[in-house]
């Protein structure tokens, strides 16, 4: 839809701010002109809706970060930057430690003071909750599946006995229509 | 002139071994009832089995039939649609419940017809109709009945007729069993 030169006088009769010689041609013209009718039509749903939000009082001051009330005392600016002042403490400490001693070799078994392989035994008892965790999961695998089949049995009997019934419906159908038929015939030959 | 009078013998035999209710009759009756069950036009029954008649002798005429009191589709449930849900069932039962004792009133009328179309029958004798009724495996059938006999005196049926009897005092001359 383009966009009418009477556009701009819309709001202007829309808030009654118009004289009345331009009220009144602006009436006759919403009458021929869809385009204006439609944004009249929008500016009245805005403007209602725009009424319906509840009226708020103005902020007697309105601050600024940049305001000295907001900005963070000396302390607070220590505390808040010590987190940064440590992280560069352990990392300075560490580059020293790497310079003057190379990395040893990291060996991956711990041994306990009995001489028993950790390591091994946390391995074994994953394993062993994978393979119960496993076996489990097959046992509920197992019994919907074994649900599932006996829902599929149940309904699928369901259906062929329906459908047994239905053809035996129908058979009968067929019967008393054609029996029926053999009972007229010969009246109506008789009438012939 | 002996064969004559064996000829004469065979023939009273024969004579002696015709029914009383002749076979035309039994077979008016058979069609006066396939015609009131398919009359039914607002809500009609399912005749599945044309009404057989027969005579009992010093019982009296028995006449069966077979339909379903819901006139549905053999697909209503097929492989198309397989679900019919609890409303649908509880629908199809309550109609079916409601209808038995219309039929109940169908075959009453029909009995005192028939007790007028079977003229052989004697008066002392009786005249049953059983219908038997249908239902899908898929309905629920648990308070349905599944067989409707009504048994009356022939005699007191012709009363019934002459004097124009309605109401609980018709309803009276037949015995009832619901199976």
């Amino acid at each position: 839809m383009t966009m009418c030169e009477k556009n701009e006088t819309l709001r202007d009769y829309l808030f009654d701010e118009l004289p009345a010689g331009e009220r009144r041609e602006m009436e006759l013209h919403l009458n021929g002109c869809a385009a204006c009718s439609v944004e009249l039509e929008q500016l009245r749903v805005t403007t209602s809706m725009l009424k319906t939000l509840p009226d708020q009082e103005i902020p007697q001051r309105i601050g600024f970060v940049s305001d000295k009330i907001f900005a963070p005392s000396l302390f607070a600016r220590f505390v808040a930057a010590l987190p940064k002042y440590a992280a560069l403490a352990v990392s300075a400490a560490a580059l020293l430690v790497a310079f003057n001693h190379p990395a040893p070799q990291v060996k991956m078994v711990v041994q306990t003071s009995a001489g028993v392989d950790v390591s091994k035994q946390l391995n074994e008892a994953v394993s062993a909750a994978v393979r119960q965790a496993k076996a489990e999961d097959a046992v509920v695998l197992k019994t919907a599946l074994d649900e599932a089949d006996l829902k599929h049995q149940r309904e699928h009997r369901m259906l062929a006995v329906t459908l047994e019934q239905s053809m035996e419906v129908l058979q009968k159908r067929i019967g008393v229509m054609t029996q029926l038929a053999s009972l007229e015939t010969p009246q109506n030959g008789a009438g012939q | 002139m002996k064969s004559l009078l064996l000829i004469g013998f065979a023939t009273l035999c024969f004579a002696a071994s015709e029914p009383i209710v002749s076979l035309a009759s039994l077979k008016a009756v058979e069609a006066s009832i396939n015609d009131k069950i398919q009359s039914n036009i607002n809500d009609p029954y399912d005749l599945l089995g044309t009404a057989r008649g027969t005579y009992v002798e010093g019982y009296g005429a028995l006449f069966t039939f077979e339909l379903n009191l819901v006139n549905q589709s053999p697909l209503n449930f097929s492989p198309f649609k397989q679900t019919i849900s609890e409303e649908e069932l509880a629908t199809l039962h309550k109609r079916k419940t409601h209808k038995v004792e219309g039929l109940k009133d169908s075959m009453r009328g029909l009995m005192l017809n028939a007790s007028k179309s079977l003229p052989g029958l004697p008066a002392n004798e009786h005249i049953v109709m059983e219908a038997f009724l249908f239902n899908y495996r898929w309905e629920t059938t648990r308070g349905l009945v599944h067989r409707v006999v009504l048994t009356a005196e022939k005699q007191k049926l012709l009363d019934a007729v002459n004097h124009h009897e309605t109401g609980a005092k018709l309803a009276a001359l037949f015995t009832e069993e619901e199976l």
